[in-house]
């Protein structure tokens, strides 16, 4: 056994053990963690609420989803008294510190199972790589993954089949935790801005709006990444909402789609801890988080925020100061 | 921010403007509404992001 698959199994041992005890001590009555997917390169969330499961409980390099997407959907529960763990890697606690700040839930409402992680395996990076082949089996080393299928076997940098988000995180070891994995961890590093933010950036106008009109052009209006986006968590959705009705609901006109994106990662202004997830849950493969990488290095630009980093402070958008920024407002010597 | 965002999604500078004034300051809403038209006149009318109108409109 090698380093990365070792450090993995050790996570997953730990996880089962602290999940364990917390059930047993009845600290917490519900766990949510990952378990084997029905499909290679695939991990699921799941549900333990018996010791007895907790053997249940995987950790890989495909325990993609953020997990704190969950929690708004528990509040009332956690209302009436339920407790809740959470495995969460960096970003999943990052989403969690933003739902405290929002009044979602309590810090003492949830145990953070924190683990450092060092980045999740795109598996459409994978998939493109093989092309049509089917990928049936994956075994992971220390800084490579192998992938096998029928009459194939393939190997991979790590690094170059992670996830575009997990290659600009800044804090891949947790923030705050009640519990946490103690593996050796990268910690905080300064804030990246994607490379192809820049490269888009540089293109005129009319090609980044043909860009943004071709790629919203594919919205079938899923909502898988408005589901996936632990952010997103309006009982009614501006999407849904009929009285008034903001927004036409069906992909006949093509504005329809451009709105919707533009205002659900709007809304994610100052919000968006970049886990990825709206990027990985679209069936259409949108970029969706070439676009709200954007909000994120903007906030970090004009308020030197970043999102969920302290349960005592409050989203960047929420705050007023005399000192900030003007920019983007009428000056009196401006010529436009 | 929303200004940028829409600026880097292609949308032209001019398109959305924001001024940010108190109710006293008349001479100064003016100046501003007046250079808002031109502003948005000398864009011309909006290409991007036109809903198609229905039918029996």
């Amino acid at each position: 056994m090698n380093d990365t698959e070792k450090s993995m199994k050790r996570i997953e041992k730990e996880i089962r053990k602290i999940a364990d005890k917390l059930l047993k001590d009845k600290k917490v009555n519900l766990i949510i963690g990952f378990e084997k997917g029905t499909l290679p390169l695939r991990a699921r969330p799941s549900f333990v609420r018996r010791p007895e499961e907790v053997e249940k409980l995987i950790w890989n390099s495909f325990c993609e989803n953020n997990l704190a997407v969950y929690v708004p959907f528990y509040r009332r529960f956690l209302d009436q008294g339920d407790r809740i763990a959470l495995v969460a890697k960096g970003c999943d606690v990052r989403s969690l510190v933003l739902h405290i700040q929002e009044n979602v839930l309590k810090r003492n409402q949830i145990t953070i199972i924190g683990i450092p992680c060092e980045g999740m395996i795109d598996r459409r990076k994978l998939a493109r790589e093989v092309s049509q082949n089917e990928i049936m089996e994956v075994t992971e080393e220390s800084t490579s993954i192998i992938v096998k299928g029928d009459g194939f076997e393939k190997k991979f940098k790590r690094d170059d089949v992670l996830c575009n988000d997990c290659l600009i995180c800044t804090h891949k070891k947790p923030v705050i935790y009640d519990e946490i994995v103690d593996v050796e961890a990268t910690e905080k590093t300064d804030f990246i801005e994607r490379a192809d933010i820049a490269d888009f950036e540089s293109k005129s106008l009319e090609d980044r709006w043909k860009f943004f009109a071709k790629e919203t052009d594919r919205c079938i209006r899923c909502y898988a990444c408005r589901n996936a986006c632990p952010s997103c968590y309006c009982n009614e959705c501006f999407v849904d909402c009929a009285r008034p009705q903001w927004i036409g609901t069906t992909v006949d006109d093509k504005t329809d789609l451009q709105l919707f994106q533009i205002i659900r990662t709007f809304h994610m202004a100052g919000r968006c801890v970049n886990c990825g997830s709206c990027t990985r849950a679209c069936p259409m493969e949108i970029g969706i988080s070439l676009f709200v990488n954007k909000l994120s290095g903007d906030a970090k630009r004009l308020f030197n925020y970043e999102t969920g980093l302290d349960i005592e402070e409050k989203p960047v958008l929420n705050k007023y100061n005399e000192e900030d920024s003007n920019e983007g407002f009428f000056e009196e010597n401006e010529t436009n | 921010m929303l200004k940028n965002y829409l600026q880097y999604l292609g949308f032209e500078k001019g398109r959305l403007n924001f001024a940010w004034l108190s109710s006293a300051e008349a001479e100064r809403f003016v100046k501003i509404a007046i250079n808002t038209v031109e502003v948005v006149r000398k864009l011309g009318p909006a290409k991007k992001f036109v809903k198609k109108t229905n039918d029996r409109d």
